[in-house]
């Protein structure tokens, strides 16, 4: 039985004097291999000799006084090859007893991580703290926090699983989590850290409803494209297995429409396109809930694989729940996001999000008469306003305490990166480079970093790059990729200090073509 | 005798006044600069009893009138100084005016305004309209930075028509405004416009701004170019140096004669095409270069040679190129190119084989990201406004930069978001008309003499 999270505000001794903090999330260790030694398919966690060496170049980096945030998903307790949990067909997800059997089988699995693990917080003053996330949100179950405090077999005090779901340093200047509770997402939990629902007497994890959408299809076609959440953002993958297959997904099709324009939207679409101070337009909201929902079908491009997909959604009625569920503030962030991708593909923006910057544009939400007139420049407001919001509530939890300066979060498994063009104060007469971003438009605090994850991934772009080198169809390279074919490079970020100031910086532990590994301030990819 | 001699006497007075009139018609034969680089946008200045070499002390301002910010240049004719200019009222909210000045004092004569909004723009360079006034006769065509197109009576300023290309064609104004200059073709306005569908092109009536025909997808940007005519063997090509490459287009129908595919990205295209017998040139900051060859015999083009842009794989602005320029339009001068490079450089070409001759930085003094100057050939020589508000008279050739003088005009007014030694630049280009320049910066328009013993 579950009895919700203890010991709220159990925090070790953390981030003081010269120490260096190391975030790095999203590493979904799971089931492991088959009785055969072969890779189960849904495994994402294939690399324990890199992350072995990454510990011990971390600790050595850091002078053995690194605090190490495995920042929400190091385990992966949702996606499972043994049968679904019994509160499943509810819409629920697994009790204490199903989660800790899962957990005790990717424990089994992944033992030279967790080894390597345990090696790296008994060695100098490390510390190593494992903040929940989304999949491994059961380790908010007490129980099953300590399992993976003992697991590390570390001496008191440097192992910690949090029970408050995020982490602050000492100081607190640095706050980390996981990032699925920010804004709308779709896999946001309704009382974190509290995501436990009671049903018939049994304390359950409730299952976000992104998570009931995307958990299927991903068990339904990672076996066929094992690569299919390596594509980053996460979730896009789905769309290229059902191009692949051309599916019929049913009833899903209307939540999944929706959660993947989101995907696609205010959270994950990553561009440097902020080069100016301008004043965004004023989207009609009302002329746009006119359109119906022909307005979600709309806003995705013609050569979007979940175009068609959308489009029989539309013909087959399915999509008006959706639309009438539509909030303000996400359909200008949709809006937003429309605006961004026709600019972006109409001057042939270089590689500024993820997505292809070339191919058919889609048409501008209608604005308000008043602010008619230029493209529209500042596509960041949506997300902006997202994380601004999600730093008061953090604010407002922390009541009394110093408001962060640097937010780590990842979740996305997409990392940010450098934008030096991206903050410009003094009226835009002055760049100046940062990594992360400010939401506060022109600022440069309070930081936002996303620190990607600790995986190999391969964007859009990079997809359909390789698909050309290879000349193959993308069926057919989905089909053949194994994670191990994708680049060697694993996203996290380093937060050093600088005269009490914390600094952070997406780093990625990357294998260079001669085999050797080191840490690099990009993929080089 | 008498008769015979009245008459050879009348015949002499008349010859003498004839050879006084016709002397006269030499020394005052004006030039008038009715649009964009001067009449046809070919950046040639016909006149003659030209200075020199710049006096010592500079040139004498003939006058000085104040106006408010903008790129434009000003256009010249009968008599009268077109420019416009804006001023913001509130926020991104501006007032944008077209002047009409006396070309001989200055005076204003008549203003027109009209208000506008410059949300979206880029707003370090949201300063006011870029266009140069178009000249028709008895009209002039004044076209603000969002796209307000106005046909003013040039005697009142009254407004004959007006367009606004956002509401009557659906146009999304680019990030750094609407550029293109309407171009006057018997009784076609053709305008860039970047409207939808289709309308990245457009003729309207120039007598009342119906439209006439519509031409090339918007699916992409407008880019910042001007519409420009030549006449290639006895048929007429309006060129449009677009975002997605080049369209040559039949003027009086819009129908397209041929097009080469060449994308630059952002939209930024900005250096107006140049040709010179066969050769036809583009060039952009990440487009690269391409000289193509204009054939007489049959309608269409081909790629002679090509220069990388920075949008090349592996292309920085550092890396060596052949002329990348953003916003500075070339010249194509007795077979070689010469042009401003993105990094400042004064650079020389080969027009027929794109083979580097020289560079300098001799022009701008210094190396400078998006260094631009103005090229005017009068003559041999070449009158080039540079952006620290200097005019240069030089002659170009395939051995080097010859600088015969410099003189300081105005003051570089206009903010820029890069490192120069000046804190601001001038990219405003300048009229030749009448033996006098006029030029603009965002606080004052300047006319200077340069007529012979000035």
């Amino acid at each position: 039985m579950l009895a919700g999270p203890a010991k709220a505000g159990h925090y070790l001794p953390q981030g003081v004097g010269a120490r260096t903090i190391v975030v790095l999330s999203d590493l979904h260790m799971g089931a492991g291999r088959d009785r055969s030694g072969k890779w189960y398919p849904y495994e994402d966690f294939r690399w324990s000799p890199e992350f072995a060496a990454f510990l011990a170049a971390v600790d050595r980096q850091g002078g053995s006084a690194v605090d190490l945030i495995l920042n929400g998903d190091t385990f992966e307790l949702l996606q499972s090859t043994e049968s679904n949990c019994a509160g499943a067909a509810a819409g629920l997800g697994c009790d204490e007893v199903e989660a800790l059997a899962r957990l005790e089988r990717v424990l089994r699995a992944h033992e030279a991580d967790v080894k390597a693990l345990g090696q790296f917080a008994r060695a100098g003053s490390n510390r190593v703290v494992f903040v929940p996330g989304d999949h491994d949100a059961a380790l908010l179950v007490p129980g099953i926090g300590r399992r993976v405090e003992r697991a590390l077999a570390a001496p008191a005090g440097r192992v910690e699983v949090t029970a408050s779901g995020d982490w602050s340093s000492a100081d607190d200047q640095v706050y980390a989590e996981h990032g699925h509770q920010i804004g709308p997402s779709a896999h946001r939990f309704e009382n974190w850290p509290s995501p436990f629902v009671r049903r018939g007497g049994r304390e359950q994890l409730a299952r976000p409803w992104g998570e009931a959408v995307i958990q299927e299809l991903f068990n339904r076609y990672e076996p066929r494209y094992p690569v299919i959440d390596n594509v980053v953002a996460s979730g896009i993958g789905v769309k290229y297995a059902l191009a692949a297959d051309s599916a019929d997904v049913g009833d899903l099709a209307a939540p999944l429409v929706r959660y993947l324009l989101f995907t696609m939207s205010w959270q994950q679409f990553r561009m440097e396109l902020d080069d100016g101070d301008v004043q965004p337009p004023t989207w009609d909201v009302a002329q746009v809930r006119a359109q119906g929902p022909p307005f979600l079908v709309s806003s995705l491009p013609d050569d979007d694989r979940l175009k068609p997909l959308a489009a029989k959604a539309l013909a087959d009625g399915r999509l008006a729940q959706s639309m009438e569920e539509l909030g303000d503030d996400e359909i200008v962030a949709v809006c937003d996001y429309r605006a961004a991708m026709r600019r972006a593909r109409r001057r042939f923006e270089p590689v500024v999000t993820q997505f292809q910057p070339r191919g058919p544009v889609v048409a501008e939400c209608p604005r308000t008469p008043e602010s008619r007139g230029a493209v529209f420049d500042y596509f960041w407001r949506s997300r902006d306003v997202v994380f601004a919001r999600h730093l008061e509530t953090i604010a407002r939890r922390r009541s009394g305490r110093a408001r962060p300066s640097v937010f780590v979060h990842g979740h996305t498994h997409l990392p940010d990166r450098s934008q030096t063009g991206a903050n410009m104060i003094s009226g835009g007469l002055l760049k100046i480079p940062m990594e992360g971003f400010s939401p506060v438009h022109g600022a440069l605090t309070p930081i936002v970093i996303n620190d990607g994850a600790w995986q190999r991934t391969i964007t859009p772009v990079q997809l359909d790059r390789l698909a050309s080198d290879r000349g193959v169809p993308e069926k057919e390279l989905l089909a053949s990729l194994q994670p191990e074919d994708l680049a060697p490079c694993y996203s996290f970020v380093q937060i050093e200090s600088t005269g009490g100031v914390p600094v952070p910086a997406v780093r990625y532990w990357r294998q260079s073509a001669a085999g050797d590994w080191a840490i690099a301030a990009a993929c080089g990819r | 005798m008498g008769a015979s001699g009245r008459g050879s006497s009348i015949g002499a007075i008349s010859l003498s006044f004839l050879i006084i009139f016709a002397a006269a018609g030499v020394m005052l034969r004006g030039e008038d600069w009715p649009e964009w680089r001067g009449k046809g946008r070919l950046g040639v200045w016909n006149e003659t009893g030209i200075l020199e070499k710049f006096p010592e002390s500079g040139l004498t301002a003939t006058w000085r009138t104040p106006v408010n910010a903008g790129y434009a240049g000003p256009a010249v004719a009968g008599g009268r100084v077109f420019v416009t200019d804006s001023r913001r009222v509130k926020a991104n909210q501006a007032i944008e005016r077209a002047l009409a000045l006396d070309e001989r004092t200055g005076q204003v004569l008549w203003t027109r305004e009209w208000p506008t909004n410059y949300s979206g723009l880029q707003l370090v360079y949201a300063i006011g309209p870029r266009a140069t006034p178009t000249v028709d006769g008895d009209r002039v065509y004044v076209l603000g930075a969002m796209g307000n197109l106005l046909a003013l009576d040039v005697s009142t300023g009254r407004v004959l028509w007006q367009k606004d290309y956002v509401k009557d064609f659906n146009t999304s104004i680019p990030s750094w405004g609407i550029t293109g200059a309407p171009l006057v073709d018997g009784d076609r306005l053709i305008c860039l416009v970047g409207g939808e569908p289709d309308a990245k092109v457009m003729a309207l009536d120039k007598r009342t701004g119906e439209e006439i025909w519509r031409s090339l997808s918007s699916d992409t940007e407008p880019g910042y170019n001007q519409p420009i005519i030549f006449d290639v063997g006895g048929v007429r090509q309006l060129i449009i140096f677009h975002p997605t490459g080049f369209s040559s287009l039949d003027p009086a129908t819009g129908k397209v004669f041929w097009e080469i595919e060449h994308r630059s990205q952002m939209g930024i295209v900005v250096a107006t095409p140049v040709r010179s017998g066969p050769y036809l040139f583009f060039t952009s900051q990440y487009g690269g270069a391409r000289m193509l060859r204009l054939d007489d015999g049959k309608l269409g083009a081909s790629l002679l040679w090509s220069g990388p842009g920075e949008q090349d794989r592996g292309m920085t602005h550092d890396t060596p190129n052949t002329l990348n320029s953003v916003i500075s339009t070339p010249v194509i001068s007795d077979g070689y190119v010469y042009g401003i490079d993105n990094d400042g450089q004064l650079r020389c070409l080969d027009a027929a084989t794109g083979k580097l001759m020289w560079k300098t930085d001799a022009l701008l003094k210094e190396h400078a990201m998006y260094g631009t100057a103005f090229f005017v050939r009068n003559g041999e020589r070449f009158f080039i406004n540079n952006d620290r508000g200097e005019l240069v008279m030089a002659t170009l050739s395939p051995k080097g930069f010859n600088e015969i003088g410099r003189t300081k005009l105005v003051e570089p007014t206009h903010p820029y978001v890069r490192r120069r030694q000046l804190p601001n630049v001038l990219w405003s280009h300048p009229a030749y008309a009448n033996r006098h320049i006029v030029i603009r910066n965002d606080e004052e328009i300047v006319r200077f003499s340069l007529a012979s013993g000035s």
